[in-house]
């Protein structure tokens, strides 16, 4: 039953970003999570919920854009934005290159949105799906305080960009108007942040945070949203949509989108995309 | 659930600054070789791969350069920590940590020794307590590596000292400043740093010789490996999961049909009493839980509650011993060895008799851990082995039936297969064949006889092999191969007179155990046969192998 409606969901997420294609249709050990996993897991109702709200976005006139990283290497685009760390002590003396992914580019995809929106009035807007990385290392130096907590779909204002200084420096900037932030990281296993260096200090402005969940109870989502206000606050106000796969409701969300996941592919998908209106409009404010 | 992984993660965490550390040594030391102009162009990275026929190795650092003499330069280092404890005692489970390494550093040589336009060398740093590693193992770095060197002393603990300072700096940047500044303060950490980074200096200064015996050892691989090639075995590879077979059984999960699986269970719940009394618990918990009642209704405080546990009757501590450790939390559990009780060690820690005050030490420990969760009277104390002990004690037989460090299922298996087909299995002593490594040779210090191998008999009485069986898990397989790479090198030759020789002409046999579902590392396998085992995986082939080497000897 599980693998059907994974399947289902696979096709919705086609049909609402036919320009995601190449992402949602690569297969590897990486995907399988995804795909061929519990549907429990969550990871495909994220999927869903992240083109849901790119095809809603773009019905408002607004424009999407897979960054390049994933158009060369489709399956980092399912890794989560978190730099890779070495928990619990691994077998260390041993190479083993997880997933067949080598360990730069796994850091190169924690660094990137997996997409990016730009609005009429040419503002860009970048999505992180588990995380954003750039935010948690602002928050371990300026704040000397590592949080564990990732939203399962956060989108920020501003430009990111990375640069291989080369085989094991990796480079990373993040912009927005005149506020700027910078660093560089040691490619490598590391139970703890393999930071180089790290300059800037403003804050990263979050503009929507998606919490998905198959059946999660309203009162952990309600939870989470509250700590990820804590963790993101800024001068904008954040907004907020809970979609779930059951039938659960958090009043602490702006809307709760409710999907029936045994309806068909097109009912699936017009739920997605009208339950995703209000976070697009809420990117589309000059 | 309780468990030893957040002091794994501990592990883990402390391991990242120490690696800084050594970075930052390896740093200064290079830049002294630069303004003296040893070398130039050098440039210093982590976790470099080493791969070959027989590695898939991460060094921990890896420095190249030009030397001022034209020639290319390599040095490749790899870093162990020991944490120490309070009794200063040797950590027995460390020793397949520095098998490893040591089989790491042989196995570089050929690397080394293939190019002969460059110059190579390899350094060994161990951080920490030395007190904390057997003698034999300093030596054998030392006759393993071209460079052994040790960071700390006994005068503080170096380990607690550098994740103090650097677990707060999160840049290198400020991890460097705070350990230039260090130096500069001479504290006793600065002092240390200063102290390596002379000593590398100096080695480099004196010449930097490499070390010949671990050239020598690479020679005794070289030998064995053009030996298994010829061998060409054609040994089926495939997992029996005998170890597998044996936890499902015992947990009943599957029927067996096996008897030796039937046979070798019964072993292992011989072995592991606490089993048996485990499973009596929890089929029957609120009977378990109201004897625990029945049990302390004279007791009235937690520490005699506590104290009456411990020290009740053989069957019922073995499972309220390991309540009372893991009730109090859902999270990390101190190793014993870590609780520094004189005297209490892991494989007495369930069943031992122990002294007064050994019984207060441990229980004075339980009971804090107890205080800092919330349970600070009887009623909570009972109240809690009620509500979570059935899971707790389920979780320890799942965990103690697939990793009892004495429950050897697979080996069980073998031998009870062997004598069902008329062989005598003995001990090393039993047969009267030496099982010592030449670790012992080189080193002045006891590195014992390796015990966990038997000796194969045939009915006419002629010792055939010796023989090993373990189960192999697929992350681990490496790791476990080259530890015992290590065992088989070592038993197979002996060290007089400042020369190798084969020690005895009885074949090394490997009976390996893994997954049904399991391709092992093609270069893992080669390690193994390359240090001196046949590597059998089917009991037919161990069967037909055996009857070659008897009909051989007639």
């Amino acid at each position: 039953m599980s693998a059907f409606i994974l399947e289902k969901i696979r096709k919705a997420c086609f049909d609402l970003c036919p320009e995601f294609s190449n992402v949602l249709k690569v297969e590897s050990e990486v995907t399988a999570s995804t795909w061929k996993a519990s549907l429990s897991s969550g990871k495909a109702l994220e999927l869903l919920s992240l083109c849901g709200l790119l095809s809603s976005c773009r019905e408002l006139g607004m424009s999407i854009e897979l960054p390049s990283l994933y158009i060369e290497q489709p399956e980092l685009f399912y890794l989560r934005n978190v730099i890779p760390r070495q928990y619990v002590s691994k077998p260390g003396h041993s190479h083993d290159s997880e997933n067949g992914l080598s360990l730069k580019w796994k850091f190169a995809a924690a660094l990137t949105p997996k997409a990016i929106i730009r609005n009429e009035h040419g503002l860009q807007y970048c999505v992180f799906r588990e995380g954003i990385a750039t935010h948690m290392i602002r928050d371990l130096v300026l704040k000397k305080s590592e949080y564990l907590d990732r939203p399962d779909i956060i989108v920020t204002a501003g430009e990111y960009e990375t640069n291989f200084l080369n085989d094991s420096i990796i480079e990373f900037k993040y912009k927005n108007k005149s506020d700027e932030l910078r660093g560089s990281l040691r490619i490598k296993n590391s139970e703890s942040l393999p930071l180089i260096d790290f300059q800037g200090n403003c804050s990263i402005e979050a503009k929507l945070i998606i919490e998905c969940s198959v059946d999660k109870k309203s009162q952990f989502a309600t939870g989470q949203l509250v700590k990820y206000k804590k963790l993101f606050a800024g001068k904008t106000n954040l907004h907020s949509t809970f979609v779930n796969g059951g039938s659960k409701k958090s009043l602490a969300f702006d809307e709760n989108v409710n999907i029936n996941l045994k309806a068909n592919v097109d009912i699936i998908k017009n739920a997605m995309l009208i339950g995703m209106n209000a976070a697009a409009k809420s990117l589309q404010k000059s | 659930m309780a468990s030893h992984m957040g002091v794994q993660k501990g592990a883990s965490a402390r391991n990242s600054q120490v690696e800084f550390t050594i970075h930052f040594v390896l740093q200064q030391f290079i830049n002294e070789l630069q303004r003296n102009a040893e070398i130039k162009d050098p440039s210093l990275s982590s976790q470099k791969q080493y791969s070959s026929s027989i590695s898939s190795d991460v060094w921990d650092h890896h420095i190249s350069a030009m030397q001022k003499n034209g020639r290319e330069l390599e040095i490749w280092c790899q870093t162990t920590c020991y944490k120490g404890n309070k009794k200063g005692t040797p950590e027995p489970n460390k020793t397949y940590e520095v098998r490893e390494t040591l089989v790491e550093g042989i196995s570089i040589r050929e690397h080394f020794l293939s190019h002969p336009n460059k110059d190579f060398r390899s350094i060994h740093f161990t951080v920490g307590d030395s007190r904390y590693t057997y003698q034999w193992f300093m030596d054998m770095k030392a006759a393993t590596f071209d460079f052994s060197t040790y960071l700390g002393s006994t005068k503080f603990d170096v380990l607690e000292s550098i994740v103090d300072l650097l677990n707060s700096l999160p840049t290198e940047a400020e991890k460097e400043r705070a350990l230039l500044k260090e130096m500069k303060q001479q504290t006793l950490l600065g002092k240390s740093l200063v102290d390596s980074i002379e000593t590398l200096n100096r080695w480099w200064k004196s010449g930097h010789k490499t070390c010949a015996l671990a050239d020598k050892q690479w020679d005794l691989v070289k030998m064995e490996r053009e030996i298994a090639k010829k061998q060409q075995s054609g040994f089926k590879i495939h997992g029996l999961n005998i170890k597998g077979r044996v936890n499902n059984y015992l947990f009943e999960e599957s029927p067996e049909l096996d008897n030796l699986i039937i046979k070798t269970t019964e072993k292992v719940l011989k072995k592991k009493p606490f089993l048996v009394a485990a499973r009596k618990a929890v089929d029957d918990w609120n009977s378990f839980c109201s004897k625990i009642e029945t049990f302390l209704k004279n007791e009235k405080t937690v520490s005699k509650c506590l104290a009456a546990l411990w020290r009740s009757e053989p069957q019922l501590r073995l499972v309220v011993r390991r309540l009372i450790l893991r009730i109090h939390t859902a999270d990390s559990v101190d190793y014993i060895q870590d609780r520094n009780i004189k005297g209490i060690t892991e494989h007495n820690l369930y069943s031992g008799d122990h002294s007064e005050k050994q019984v207060e030490e441990i229980c004075a420990q339980i009971e804090d851990d107890l205080k800092r969760f919330g349970i600070k009277t009887k009623l909570s104390l009972v109240g809690a082995i009620k509500k979570r002990g059935k899971s707790i004690i389920n979780q320890s037989r799942w965990l103690e039936a697939k990793n009892g460090t004495n429950l050897k299922p697979s080996f069980d298996y073998v031998q009870l297969m062997l004598i069902e087909a008329g062989y005598q299995i003995l001990s090393g002593p039993e047969a009267k064949v030496d099982t010592k490594g030449y670790n012992g040779d080189i080193s002045k210090a006891n590195a014992g006889a390796y015990d966990n191998l038997k000796v194969v008999k045939d009915k006419g009485g002629n010792n055939l092999c010796i023989l090993k069986a373990k189960f192999f898990r697929r992350p681990e397989f490496p790791r476990r191969c080259k530890e015992e790479s290590y065992v088989g090198l070592t038993m197979k030759y002996a060290y007089e007179n400042e020369k190798f020789n084969r020690r005895s002409t009885l074949p090394l046999v490997m009976f390996v155990d893994m997954e049904s579902d399991i391709s092992p590392p093609t270069y893992a396998l080669t390690c193994l046969r390359s240090y001196g085992w046949t590597v059998i995986f089917d009991q037919k082939d161990l069967l037909n192998f055996l009857k070659k080497l008897s009909a051989n000897l007639k």
